[in-house]
């Protein structure tokens, strides 16, 4: 099932990707448009939009070969991450209530993703071009200071 | 994987359709380091059996082999209608208590999706177990072990 938040990823539809990379352990990041200067400590450039997740399995594929898993060792994950480079991000499908999704790119790349808790919020983050992030689930999507207000009502 | 080797081992794993989940298998692995001790599921067998139609024998069931998953390289989930009821990065006392759920139901059937071999293993009831291939290694997710000597016919127990 197609879900809302599908549709709030569509910012991205026409983005090209440049410089995703790979963070602690198998946490995808993918960066979209042209790469900013690196900021502060920052390890990685940052695209003008972003995009990550965590509590999730994920997969490349292209025609029918896989290209990396997120179990597969660094240097694999890196060589498949790195193909996503130069793709333009095509469409996104959410499924509910799983949260798996599954994100098109040009030249028949896809990637797909499988979450792996029902206890955790396993929801793609989106960053955008002012930096902003936001929470994109198959219920329901917030921005992050909604979560940091929510957090200050329940300690007053 | 090729769409003719997902043939086959779909072909392959009719040998535990319409089996009897009789043993389920959960090995959680524990790992300690100073202020971090993580606990996650390691690996999952499903041991199934099938009904001998031999009413006045001893003998009621044969073991026809195992299924086993290897969740270091692969997500795990059970779900029933769609919903979740465990997956393979919860607690380990979830993982524990939905899992030994499975004792005692129906594998009816096994569907299984190229290239990656992610496959859905279809109980009654609705119950579905979800594998989620995570790596380019085919085989290393997932697999069935057919009964050493699977026409050995096993006692009711």
């Amino acid at each position: 099932m197609i879900s809302l938040t599908a549709n709030l990823l569509s910012p991205l539809v026409g983005q090209i990707a440049q410089g995703g990379w790979l963070g602690y352990g198998s946490v995808l990041f993918l960066e979209f448009g042209t790469p900013q200067p690196l900021r502060d400590n920052a390890t990685h450039a940052s695209g003008e939009l972003g995009l990550h997740c965590d509590w999730i399995e994920w997969r490349i594929e292209q025609r029918g070969r896989v290209l990396a898993g997120s179990e597969d060792d660094r240097p694999t994950m890196e060589g498949g991450i790195k193909q996503i480079d130069g793709k333009t991000f095509k469409s996104a499908v959410i499924s509910w209530p799983s949260g798996d999704s599954i994100l098109t790119f040009s030249d028949d790349l896809v990637v797909r993703t499988f979450v792996i808790t029902s206890e955790e919020d396993a929801r793609w983050i989106f960053r955008d071009r002012e930096g902003k992030y936001f929470h994109l689930g198959p219920d329901r999507a917030y921005a992050e200071d909604e979560i940091a207000a929510q957090n200050t009502r329940e300690s007053r | 994987m090729m769409q003719g080797a997902t043939d086959a081992l779909l072909q392959f794993s009719k040998l535990v359709w319409n089996s009897e989940i009789w043993r389920v298998v959960v090995n959680v692995q524990h790992r300690f380091e100073h202020g971090y001790e993580p606990s996650d599921l390691d690996s999952l067998r499903l041991d199934l059996r099938q009904l001998l139609s031999n009413p006045g024998s001893r003998i009621k069931h044969r073991h026809v082999g195992s299924v086993w998953f290897d969740a270091s390289v692969c997500g795990l989930r059970l779900e029933r209608t769609g919903d979740v009821i465990v997956a393979c990065g919860d607690s380990s006392d979830k993982v524990l208590t939905q899992f030994r759920g499975l004792v005692g139901k129906t594998l009816a059937r096994v569907d299984i999706v190229s290239p990656a071999g992610d496959a859905d293993f279809v109980l009654e009831d609705g119950i579905v177990l979800r594998c989620f291939a995570a790596t380019g290694r085919f085989g290393e997710s997932w697999g069935i072990l057919p009964a050493e000597n699977a026409a050995a016919p096993q006692a009711a127990s």
